[in-house]
């Protein structure tokens, strides 16, 4: 298989009010739950015991803060390119992402600016699931490529 | 001096227990840096971004990554994040970890579970594998708070993460509600 082309979005063709691709994964079955959980050594049984989630009052299991961060990252870098870095993204949990959801990111363009020299980018960003919108909600600031600027 | 008071949980955190009073007086309390578990590697890599499905070729192949500004293959930014906090196993004969590891359970308060609600990272240099990756952690805040787990406060622990050359890859701050187990309006006893 060849390999993708090097694409980045250039900072120079970027608006305010853009919504930027979404990203779906899911169902999200309990094999993924346990393969996360062992991807980033967080063993916290709300993670992986149904048994134990439920007895905290939650509906079942519950996706972590990292994965969470990963589909934000995931949803950005898909947008902005290989040359792009997502320089902060910040987030609030709401309602728990848990077994058999679907999840989808979106995030749409609040602003962008020049800042010591980088072209940033702002956005808000969040998560819906399947019957329920904005179950994680923030926002994210990306460096992206400049038109002329050599990767 | 009295020994400290400490719960571990089902998972096997270990937990200081304590006031609230104790608590805020740890507030802005730095740890040293320590050095994580493991370098990065590429196994870790891909088992991060193969979790969340993530098809960047950045993290997959290093020819397609020798095109890109970075050189080379980079860890997603938040691959370090977790490595490590738990420990399943270690063998008798190795030094045992702190028994309360971060901030997070070593400041004396009156919960022992956790939750996790707000997360904020901040990204400055790639990790890369082989890197060496340094940790060290402040407390930033405790607030008194109730969600429908608990009864506890919100705890807020800004952790910085450095390269073997000394250099700020990633900041991370993270506030995790800690509560008491069996004090929330949602908790339901086992049968």
């Amino acid at each position: 298989m060849p390999l993708p082309p090097v694409v980045d979005t250039l900072y120079e063709d970027v608006r305010v009010g853009d919504r930027i691709p979404e990203i779906r994964i899911g169902p999200l079955s309990h094999t993924q739950f346990i393969f996360i959980a062992s991807s980033h050594h967080d063993w916290y049984p709300g993670h992986h015991d149904v048994e134990y989630a439920r007895a905290q009052g939650l509906p079942d299991i519950f996706m972590n803060a990292t994965w969470q961060h990963g589909m934000f990252q995931r949803l950005l870098c898909a947008w902005a390119g290989p040359n792009s870095i997502p320089r902060r993204i910040k987030y609030r949990m709401g309602r728990p992402i848990v077994r058999f959801d679907t999840v989808h990111a979106r995030g749409l363009v609040t602003g962008k600016r020049v800042e010591n020299g980088e072209p940033l980018v702002d956005l808000d960003i969040w998560l819906d699931k399947q019957d329920a919108d904005k179950v994680a909600t923030g926002n994210a600031t990306v460096v992206l490529r400049a038109r002329g600027e050599v990767a | 001096m009295t020994a400290p008071v400490l719960e571990t949980d089902p998972a096997g955190y270990v937990y200081r227990i304590g006031t609230e009073e104790e608590g805020m007086q740890w507030i802005g309390r730095e740890s040293e840096s320590v050095e994580q578990p493991w370098p990065i590697d590429v196994e870790h890599i891909e088992h991060f971004v193969e979790g969340i499905q993530d098809p960047n070729p950045l993290y997959w192949s290093e020819e397609f990554a020798r095109r890109t500004r970075w050189g080379g293959r980079i860890a997603p930014w938040g691959v370090i994040v977790l490595t490590a906090e738990h420990r399943v196993w270690r063998p008798e004969w190795m030094e045992p970890p702190s028994p309360t590891g971060t901030f997070f359970m070593s400041v004396p308060l009156p919960g022992n579970r956790l939750l996790a609600t707000d997360y904020e990272i901040e990204c400055f240099e790639p990790l890369r594998p082989g890197d060496r990756v340094f940790k060290s952690e402040k407390l930033m805040a405790i607030a008194p708070k109730t969600f429908r787990v608990g009864v506890g406060h919100q705890v807020t622990v800004k952790a910085s993460f450095r390269n073997q050359k000394g250099q700020l890859c990633i900041t991370d701050s993270r506030t995790v509600f800690r509560y008491k187990f069996g004090t929330g309006a949602g908790y339901r006893p086992a049968a």
